[in-house]
């Protein structure tokens, strides 16, 4: 009767085989969810950044209004407040980070308002890679 | 005989004991792992909850028609499972903030329409 033996160190080598396969598996689970958490922690400080910056815009805004509803100028009312006028609304800044600005805008005679994000930094374009650009 | 025997023994020991420690180092990662991506997705939805809230509010300025257009009763709580967000009125505005069970994940302010 022929017995069936498996090659001597098969089980060793199945052994290390599957280690190795925890070791990577588990360790790219972990970096793929540690990018995942920094991504979304990025993405709520943007939030909050954002809604912070509108927050402080706003709080100038009603400074300056309730300046102007007392009788100050449209300009006085915004400068004193810590804005500035620009000959039909006021403007009201509040940086959110180095390359962000939050601004507001407002008509003191309509109440109407706005707000936008104006990129502040320097664009440096990419020259490293050799793009075909028609010529 | 015995001692050939002795040693596949041994070797067998060996090898379940680094399997073993390998499982067990590789849980123990895999359970961190899971814990950071439901913290993450936790965080993700807590802050579109709170950034919608709190848009809301910037456009209407009543805290009880954000509480409706959020999809609760007109209540300062919104139950939105496995999330709880409250929405509470101060003298300047609205303060949102987005629990899971008794962990607040997310919170933030909104000052409500200029005038």
């Amino acid at each position: 009767m022929k017995r069936n033996i498996l090659p001597p160190g098969i089980i060793s080598l199945a052994v290390v085989f599957v280690c190795l396969c925890l070791t990577v598996l588990s360790l790219l689970c972990y970096t793929s969810a540690k990018s995942e958490l920094s991504l979304a922690e990025a993405s709520a400080a943007n939030k909050k950044k954002v809604l912070e910056g509108s927050f402080m815009c706003r709080g100038l805004a009603d400074t300056a209004m309730a300046l102007y509803n007392e009788g100050y100028s449209p300009e006085q009312a915004a400068e004193s407040a810590g804005g500035s006028w620009n000959g039909e609304e006021m403007v009201f800044e509040w940086g959110i980070d180095e390359n962000r600005v939050m601004v507001l805008t407002l008509d003191p005679q309509s109440g109407k308002s706005a707000e936008y994000l104006r990129y502040v930094g320097t664009w440096t374009p990419d020259t490293g890679l050799e793009v075909w650009d028609g010529q | 005989m015995r001692r050939g025997l002795d040693t596949f023994l041994t070797e067998s020991l060996i090898m379940t004991a680094v399997l073993a420690i390998a499982a067990a180092l590789s849980l123990s990662v895999f359970m961190k792992a899971g814990q950071m991506r439901r913290r993450a997705e936790d965080l993700s939805a807590c802050s579109s909850l709170v950034y919608s809230a709190v848009q809301c509010y910037d456009a209407c300025g009543d805290i009880k028609q954000v509480s409706r257009l959020m999809g609760g009763d007109g209540g300062e709580n919104i139950e939105l499972a496995p999330y709880t967000l409250l929405l509470k009125q101060d003298g300047e505005g609205m303060t949102a903030e987005a629990y899971r069970g008794d962990e607040m994940v997310f919170s933030a302010a909104a000052k409500g329409v200029i005038g």
